[in-house]
């Protein structure tokens, strides 16, 4: 059984109080492709195309940074879309290896592993990648929070922040 | 006379009583922007002389019986309920020579009742005399007196180059309307009385002539002959006065055609020059267009590279060094693992192979080897082998090698998956994303070059366009042509070159007829002479001579004189120029008075060191022409009349031409005019070049007022409580 | 201007020296009460005095016809 695929089917989750940083970030859904809807995204101040690519971003920053926030038990979360619908593939195959790495997970071991007991460790890399996610946006969140204009006046900004 | 002061009473913006104005001798100057209440302060001086005021909407003079109730300042009527208020504008001239005051003062009333204004059709002038032995002043009622005193202010005749508004100066002198200057020349001249004098000569030697020509038919031998010759002699006559007309005719025409033709091979050029800055302007358009275009896609495809380029993934090495160990760490273990497996399978087999040394496999076969087991004996070597025992053992190994492999005798140790692949695509991926990853910074640090780039280049290009729009709307509102016009120019500007031609051949035809016609006169006199008995009396052959010289005479010597002033105008017009426009490099050139081809006119242009015209003047120029002849017009009258001075009052004269040109003319102001009232708002906006007149030595300054609205125009909705704040600076 | 300047500005016509009515060093110094019997400068001494002095032309041609017919 492949171990990618079996990651990937999985649906990350983020914590509910980062719905509307997303969204700040990210055109609504369903806005349509082509120049138009560039040019509008472009206008919004949207950086970002899609949510999961807000998401990796946070997770890129999260596992650059080395700085994961477990998401506390009972916290409202959103889940979205599964990792195999995430683009570029290479992003999102680099995210799962970044993850897979701070995991310290032993690989061959894990071939040694009853099915079952893969699917417990893969779990735990989803939760990893879901804490690293929000260890980003927390980060995200904190540079909004002490500078309000940072991403409003700099057209780097996120790309400054990595 | 001298100007002293204005005092104004609720006129227009100059609400209350309390708006005095003191001028002395020199350049007075009114500081203050638009719509501060500059041509209010003209409109007044104009109001009190002329009963009128300048409209500027409308380009035309109105009546105080047609503004009425607008005279009369909104604060003084919003302060008002009931009853009466008074207009009044009054100016104090001084005659310095015989130390004698005149007090023009203009009043207007309007009454205020129930919100009902009831307004008076005419305005009063009163004139007031005070010569300043006595202290009285007494009332100047006598009409004809009047005139004489409002002569003496200002004579109607040189009004237009005394008082006027900055727009009107283009208009003062229209260089292209008939005999303008000629019509200055003879303001400022006695040119009239040699015109006099000419219609005097024209007439002596006409009846002279007559005066021959009868005596001669008198003393002829052949009476009927003589009658003849002067019948054809009449009528030759008249073909050649008839001619004489169209000859004029024909010149007024050439005169005409070749100004029009020229003032349209100016425009055409200007022309010209609109069209090309329209078509810069339009290129512009286009790139600045393409520019924007290629910076916003820029600045789009700049965010969408975080993924396309991989931005995203700066400065993440460290990921992929991270996996990349455990990676290895992976590959290691499962190598050793491989490793050690194959070592066992190597020792089974080499196991095996001992064994295989003893006897060949399956030999002997197993059914035997089963029945030797079954009966504990070896058949082979025929010996007892029990269970248990070592031959027994041996056998029973025999039998079992058969069905044994190498690697069934080394331990299994088997993963339960293989994810090889999967952590090997991982691997590749990262390996060549980390190679990306080394160019991310430069690629990000290219792209906002890119960016700059662009943007830069976008900047200039609308800064271009800003300057070939404001130009070509410049040049559009100076010449009023727009671009569409051009090609009828062309078509009429070869119209009217092509009359000015034929102008040129009529004229010289006739001049032929004429001069045939004159030789035919020569004839029929000579052959009338020829007639004559006797002697003609000597005092009269001699009377039609000196008369006939004296025509010749007065008509050169007019048109000698005339000349002379025209040069007199033309210097001092110089004079005046090169003075104004010393202070600006650029402004080059020498006026001269050309005379146009019907010799009643003269037109002023610019010409270089050489005599060559140049052509493509601009606005301000054009208006330094006009304002220079206005200033010879009344300074070559100075030099011929001491006692003529009058004052000039201007308003906004100095707007129409640039800056650096402003002290120029206030110079040249205070040298032609004893006594000048200028208006400017270049002085209120240029706080250097206030300083400057207030310091320039070479300015015979009086009085320098500045004025503030104490309602900013902007905010002017409400006039109600407008009034005008004065204040001097000097 | 002067009627004398006038008169100057008239004998400054190169008419004047070319039918020798007077020398160009003559007109220099010709001065209105200069003594002649010239009769183009007397004609238009006339024309002059008629015309500063704001008289009918009709009666300066009268004057000028008189001194001319005898």
């Amino acid at each position: 059984m492949d171990l990618l695929k079996r990651i990937k089917d999985r649906a990350p989750e983020y914590e509910e109080q980062y719905y509307q940083l997303i969204l700040d970030f990210t055109i609504e859904q369903g806005a349509g492709m082509g120049r138009a809807a560039e040019l509008d995204r472009w206008k919004q101040g949207k950086y970002f195309s899609t949510r999961y690519e807000m998401y990796m971003y946070a997770a890129l920053l999260g596992l650059k940074k080395d700085y994961r926030l477990p998401i506390a038990k009972g916290t409202e979360k959103r889940k979205f879309i599964e990792i195999r619908s995430w683009t570029p593939t290479e992003i999102a195959d680099y995210v799962i290896m970044g993850v897979l790495a701070k995991s310290g997970l032993d690989l061959e071991e894990l071939e040694h592993m009853e099915d079952a007991e893969v699917e417990t460790k893969i779990t735990e890399l989803r939760a990893l990648l879901e804490e690293y996610a929000n260890g980003g946006f927390d980060l995200i969140r904190s540079k909004k929070e002490e500078n309000p204009a940072y991403f409003e006046t700099n057209e780097n900004c996120f790309i400054d922040l990595l | 006379m001298i100007l002293e002061s204005v005092e104004l009473v609720n006129f227009l913006c100059y609400s209350g009583d309390k708006n005095k104005f003191e001028f002395k001798e020199g350049i007075n100057v009114i500081v203050g922007d638009n719509g501060y209440g500059k041509s209010k302060l003209y409109d007044a001086f104009y109001w009190v002389m002329y009963d009128k005021i300048f409209d500027t909407n409308a380009k035309s003079f109105r009546t105080t019986s047609q503004i009425k109730d607008q005279l009369v300042s909104d604060k003084a009527k919003n302060d008002t309920d009931h009853g009466p208020i008074q207009v009044s504008v009054k100016l104090t001239f001084h005659d310095t020579e015989k130390d004698e005051v005149y007090i023009l003062e203009r009043k207007y009333e309007i009454r205020k009742s129930d919100g009902g204004i009831l307004s008076d059709d005419a305005s009063e002038l009163i004139i007031s005399h005070k010569e300043l032995s006595y202290m009285n002043a007494r009332v100047v009622n006598d009409p004809h007196k009047i005139d004489i005193i409002k002569g003496k202010i200002l004579p109607d005749n040189i009004k237009p180059y005394m008082w006027f508004q900055g727009e009107q100066v283009e208009s003062i002198i229209d260089f292209n309307q008939n005999d303008t200057l000629t019509q200055a020349i003879n303001v400022l001249s006695n040119i009239s009385r040699y015109d006099n004098i000419i219609t005097l000569a024209d007439s002596l030697k006409e009846s002279g002539i007559k005066e021959l020509n009868r005596k001669k038919r008198d003393l002829s031998k052949d009476l009927t002959a003589s009658e003849e010759l002067e019948v054809r002699r009449k009528r030759i006559e008249e073909k050649i006065h008839a001619k004489q007309i169209q000859e004029v005719q024909i010149k007024d025409n050439q005169a005409k055609a070749e100004e029009r033709s020229e003032r349209l091979l100016n425009q055409l050029s200007d022309a010209k020059r609109i069209r090309e800055l329209e078509q810069d302007r339009k290129n512009i358009e286009e790139n600045l267009r393409r520019v924007r275009e290629e910076h916003l896609e820029a600045q789009i495809a700049y965010h969408k590279k975080m993924f396309t380029n991989k931005w995203v993934l700066k400065s993440t090495e460290g990921i992929f060094d991270d996996y990349s160990k455990a990676y290895d760490g992976y590959e290691q273990t499962k190598l050793k693992k491989e490793t050690e497996r194959k070592a066992n399978l190597m020792a089974a087999d080499k196991l095996l192979k001992e064994m295989q040394t003893r006897l060949p496999i399956d030999v002997p076969e197993p059914i035997h080897m089963e029945k030797m087991l079954e009966i504990e004996r070896c058949l082979v070597c025929d010996r007892e082998a029990p269970e248990g025992s070592e031959p027994y053992q041996k056998m029973k190994e025999i039998l079992e090698r058969s069905k044994m492999r190498a690697q069934d005798m080394v331990e299994e140790d088997k993963p339960k998956n293989d994810f090889s692949m999967d952590l090997k695509k991982l691997y590749q991926n990262g390996l060549a994303m980390s190679h990306l990853i080394d160019g991310v910074d430069d690629d990000i640090t290219r792209a906002l070059e890119q960016l700059d780039k662009l943007d830069s280049r976008r900047r200039e290009l609308q800064e271009e366009y800003d300057k070939l729009d404001s130009q070509v709307k410049a040049v559009i509102g100076e010449t009023a042509i727009n671009v569409n016009d051009a090609n009828n120019l062309i078509n009429e500007y070869s119209a009217q070159n092509d009359m000015a031609k034929n102008a040129i051949e009529q004229s010289s035809q006739l001049k032929y007829e004429i001069e045939k016609l004159e030789s035919e006169l020569a004839l029929i006199e000579k052959d009338l002479t020829g007639l004559v008995v006797g002697e003609l009396p000597v005092y009269l052959e001699e009377k039609v001579e000196v008369l006939n010289d004296f025509q010749a005479i007065a008509h050169s010597t007019r048109k000698r004189v005339f000349n002379r002033l025209v040069e007199m105008l033309e210097s001092e017009a110089n004079r005046h120029y090169q003075e104004m426009t010393s202070a600006n490099l650029s402004a080059k050139g020498i006026i001269r008075l050309r005379e146009l081809s019907n010799g009643k006119n003269y037109m002023p242009e610019l010409v270089d060191e050489q005599g060559n015209v140049l052509r493509q003047l601009n606005t301000s120029n054009i208006i330094l022409i006009k304002l220079a002849t206005i200033m010879a017009i009344v300074s070559a009258r100075q030099s011929s009349r001491d006692t003529d001075l009058y004052t000039l009052i201007t308003d906004a004269p100095t707007s129409v031409f640039g800056e650096d040109y402003t002290i120029g003319f206030c110079r040249t102001v205070s040298k032609v005019y004893r006594q000048s009232i200028i208006m400017s708002k270049e002085f209120y906006k240029n706080e250097k070049l206030r300083k400057e007149l207030l310091q320039d030595d070479e300015i015979n300054l009086g009085n320098v007022w500045m004025i503030t609205p104490s309602i900013p125009e902007a905010e002017r909705t409400n006039r109600n409580s407008l009034t005008t704040h004065i204040q001097k600076l000097n | 201007m002067t009627r004398e300047e006038i008169l100057r500005s008239f004998l400054e016509d190169e008419l004047v020296e070319k039918k020798g009515y007077l020398k160009k060093s003559e007109v220099e110094s010709f001065k209105w009460t200069s003594a002649n019997t010239n009769k183009l400068v007397e004609v238009i001494k006339f024309a002059i005095d008629g015309e500063v002095s704001n008289e009918s032309s009709n009666i300066t041609e009268k004057r000028i016809n008189q001194y001319l017919n005898k």
